[in-house]
């Protein structure tokens, strides 16, 4: 699936799907619960939280 | 995507675009009408008329391809999608508020520093920056009070509302007779105290409650 298909399938721009793969940008719960359900992954195995830190 | 609540919006906005064109090539015959009836020695009035046509003629022209936009998105709904998905992107939204959010930021404090500064050079200068301070300042409170009461619980968020809207608004009528009376002309004892005082009971009461919301929060 290409990075457009992709944008236009959970309904952001192209940039922003750039912007998540190359760790500029953090989707919001919403937009990583579409791209989750999108792939029939939950979100923990799609982003990866081993960078954010413990209160 | 809410498409049909996006296709009527759209609707919307082309019906305010041609509307908001009819009116600014209103504005604009007018202003022609007007230039040609003024003497030779009406340099600045015509300046000042040619400023007007061009301003609104700009918003027009701006409008206009606006509409365009919208038009061609109510043609097809691929095109539709994608002006939805240009409009709502998150991404686009973030960078919007944070860049909107610093540059208020610094626009409050260019002014403030221009007051300042104002304040040893013209007081006509001073007067109009101090009312432009005045006018930001509130504009912020009032979309800071909306997005309160817009992302929070609703009693929490009327509370926090009301408790800085009381201060602000207190400051605001007790210090507004006095610039006013200072710098633009005198105004009767009789407006001016009882701005004084329903401000300095407002700013009071204000600060009471902040001061038990705070007590709370801890």
């Amino acid at each position: 699936m290409s990075q457009e298909e992709l944008a236009l399938a959970v309904g952001v721009s192209r940039q922003t799907i750039t912007s998540l793969e190359c760790g500029r940008y953090t989707a919001s719960l919403v937009l990583a619960y579409k791209i989750a359900r999108l792939f029939g992954l939950s979100i923990e195995e799609v982003f990866d939280f081993s960078q954010v830190e413990e209160l | 995507m809410n498409l049909t609540a996006f296709r009527r919006k759209l609707k919307i906005r082309v019906a305010c675009s041609a509307v908001f064109v009819l009116l600014a090539v209103g504005v604009c015959f007018w202003g022609i009408y007007r230039l040609g009836k003024l003497g030779p020695d009406a340099e600045q009035l015509a300046w000042l008329w040619g400023f007007r046509c061009g301003l609104v003629g700009g918003i027009a022209a701006y409008s206009v391809a606006e509409a365009a936009k919208a038009i061609r998105a109510l043609c097809s709904e691929q095109k539709m999608r994608a002006l939805y998905i240009e409009e709502n992107d998150e991404r686009a939204a973030l960078i919007e508020q944070r860049s909107g959010g610093t540059a208020m930021g610094i626009v409050t404090g260019g002014l403030a520093l221009g007051v300042l500064a104002a304040s040893f050079a013209s007081q006509l200068v001073f007067t109009v920056l101090l009312f432009t301070l005045l006018f930001v300042l509130l504009v912020r409170l009032g979309c800071w009070m909306y997005c309160v009461l817009r992302y929070s619980d609703p009693g929490d968020g009327r509370a926090q509302v009301l408790s800085k809207a009381l201060t602000a608004g207190g400051i605001f009528l007790f210090v507004l007779p006095q610039l006013i009376d200072r710098l633009i002309t005198r105004l009767p004892a009789a407006v001016e105290v009882p701005f004084v005082f329903v401000g300095g009971a407002g700013m009071i009461a204000g600060l009471f409650l902040l001061a038990r919301l705070k007590g709370k929060q801890e």
